[in-house]
């Protein structure tokens, strides 16, 4: 029976880093209607930066850390701004196939920087070492389970409590009677992209052990995909909860069914719930009025 | 008021000069030459397949890779372990992957947009793991050497291929003009006009939705099966999301609402590209992501939609009056 905790537990690690990108492409569907394809490329932008600061410009980690993040967000906001705003009032699909081009013009472009191999990634938690006795688990994944958590929790608090974040919801439920509410739309799109990229940066930062540093990483976006469809397209805390589950089933399914057909069981989780239950677990059902 | 120039004595004139062209053309450029326009050929099949779908019936699809690959790996196995001629291989292989596409249209009922868009991405992940995986079947990465066809006394490589794929395009093609302007393809456009409109008038929303995801599939597949043919070897990783987005480049490109011209122009376009970049070659995909990016900025019609707003500005002056007038 331990075997089976030590594959759950596993599991909610990677699971809580799914949680996280499906919270980012949740706020971003949410508030501007696009389904992000480049969000898994948030991931990337924080770990290449990380990358640039620490080895090439040998900066301390924290602020290499601190600098990355800081730059995956100002990338984001660029992108959606230049590349996807324009195009918002044509055709909701045509921004989506956008952000797939987007997708692409950024591997590419850290495929020519980089090339195709994955990069060594520094070691963040070589001097804080954290050990739980007990647990599977090396001290870097513990540490990104940790981080992951306290940035969820960070994250909700700052959509219930601050006034931005409140204003941020009420851009989520209905765009229009927010702007009739005084609320800037656009600025808040902006800042919407900007936490969507945040937490990305996060993720490849925190998680570059575990997915490693690599053109494609933004793969995991995938993930992201299916966690939010799992817990409910439109609901934040459904987003963590389905990543959660997702790694947990994920893990199982690799350990006692098959590791090869492992992601073909995200897919098929994922189009059963869309078939079946199209609100997810935790979200609400959207009722269509004509 | 004169005779208009650009009459439809003048399309006929165009058509049957093209006719001509493709006819000779492998006798004209050589070997190399037509190898790349069967390609073309092949991606144009998929992304007729695709505006099927997104243009006349206005349903997202980002899972148009897995039908390709439907196809692809379903005539060789079809040649490879029942020697099936390749003719009836390639129009099982058609069939299959329409069948397969079939059952897609109807969550597309309760789903719509971008859920849709994440449900036929997850199958085309999903079949990329199978081909890989299963490799007691299709050899996953070792890849799947497929067999050189026959079609009654031609063997099927150079320039006999050339002519057996140029027959079965053209009456595809033809067949899907002739779809867009049936009950069918109205119905299509209905439903991609207005849902709730469409369904009011007595359209069966799930039954056309089915059957628009059924077609696309046929014809991406049979696209698929031709390439599978041309190319003679088949890798899982080639019918992954990128070939997706090749396909949808190539839709985009050529002009979303124009289903058999824009699809063909963007096919070839996109096709010969990096043929004639040569160098460039490299820098393939940054081209690609910042062409639709472009068409989606400064060209949303694509290519034939640009073409079209031009003959509509045109029309207001003087010259312009006399050449479209019909």
């Amino acid at each position: 029976m331990p075997i089976f905790f030590d594959v759950v537990i596993t599991g909610i690690g990677a699971g809580v880093l799914y949680g996280l990108v499906g919270l980012a492409f949740v706020l971003v569907l949410k508030t501007t209607n696009v389904v992000n394809f480049f969000q898994g490329d948030t991931c990337a932008f924080g770990a290449y930066f990380t990358v640039i600061f620490a080895t090439l410009l040998h900066l301390s980690l924290p602020l290499a850390v601190a600098a990355a993040i800081v730059c995956s967000i100002g990338l984001t906001v660029l992108l959606e701004l230049v590349g996807l705003r324009p195009m918002y009032r044509v055709s909701i699909i045509q921004v989506v196939i956008g952000t797939v081009a987007l997708s692409m013009i950024m591997r590419y472009l850290i495929r020519l920087c980089w090339g195709p191999q994955v990069v060594p990634f520094p070691d963040l938690f070589k001097d804080i070492p954290l050990n739980i006795t007990g647990v599977p688990l090396g001290s870097a994944t513990l540490w990104m389970m940790i981080i992951a958590t306290l940035s969820v929790a960070g994250f909700a608090i700052f959509f219930q409590y601050t006034r931005w974040g409140i204003a941020l919801r009420a851009c989520c439920q209905d765009r229009s009677s927010a702007s009739l509410m005084g609320i800037p739309v656009g600025a808040m799109m902006s800042l919407a992209w900007g936490l969507s990229g945040a937490m990305g940066a996060i993720v490849g930062i925190a998680g570059a052990h575990m997915i490693s540093v690599y053109p494609d990483m933004g793969i995991i976006g995938l993930k992201g995909f299916v966690a939010s469809i799992l817990g409910g397209a439109n609901s934040i805390p459904g987003a963590v909860v389905g990543g959660i589950l997702l790694g947990v089933l994920e893990n199982l399914s690799g350990f006692y069914i098959s590791f090869a057909f492992r992601d073909l069981i995200a897919f098929i989780i994922m189009i059963g719930v869309l078939v079946i239950k199209p609100s997810g677990l935790l979200g609400k059902q959207v009722v269509r009025k004509v | 008021m004169g005779k208009p120039v650009f009459s439809n004595r003048w399309k006929i004139g165009i058509l049957v000069l093209l006719g001509v062209l493709l006819l000779f053309y492998p006798k004209m450029v050589g070997r190399y030459w037509a190898f790349v326009l069967i390609l073309a050929g092949c991606y144009f099949l998929g992304a007729l397949g695709y505006n099927i779908l997104v243009g006349l019936a206005g349903q997202v699809s980002f899972g148009q890779a897995a039908f390709f690959g439907i196809g692809a790996y379903a005539s060789s196995l079809l040649m490879l372990r029942l020697n099936v001629p390749a003719w009836a291989a390639v129009l099982l292989a058609g069939f299959l992957a329409g069948f397969i596409a079939y059952p897609i249209g109807i969550p597309a009922l309760k789903i719509s947009g971008h859920y849709l868009a994440l449900v036929t991405l997850a199958f085309s992940e999903g079949i990329v793991v199978i081909f890989r995986e299963w490799v007691s079947m299709t050899e996953g990465p070792y890849g799947l050497r497929v067999p050189t066809g026959t079609f009654g006394p031609w063997v099927l490589k150079g320039e006999p291929l050339y002519y057996f794929v140029l027959v079965i395009i053209v009456m595809l093609a033809i067949t899907a003009h002739n779809i867009t302007r049936s009950r069918i393809g109205r119905a299509f456009k209905a439903i991609r006009d207005g849902e709730v409109a469409a369904s009011s008038l007595g359209i069966n929303l799930m039954n056309y939705k089915a059957i628009a995801f059924a077609l696309s599939g046929f014809y991406t597949g049979v696209g698929g099966a031709l390439l599978a043919l041309a190319t003679g070897c088949l890798m899982p990783w080639d019918f992954d999301f990128r070939l997706t987005v090749a396909l949808l480049g190539m839709v985009v490109v050529g002009g979303l609402r124009s289903t058999i011209l824009g699809s063909a122009l963007g096919a070839v376009l996109l096709t010969y590209f990096p043929e004639w970049t040569g160098k460039l070659l490299e820098v393939k995909e940054l081209m690609f992501g910042l062409l639709l990016l472009f068409c989606f900025l400064f060209l949303r019609g694509g290519i034939v939609g640009g073409l079209i707003s031009l003959k509509n500005k045109m029309q207001n002056t003087k010259i312009g009056a006399k050449l479209f007038e019909t």
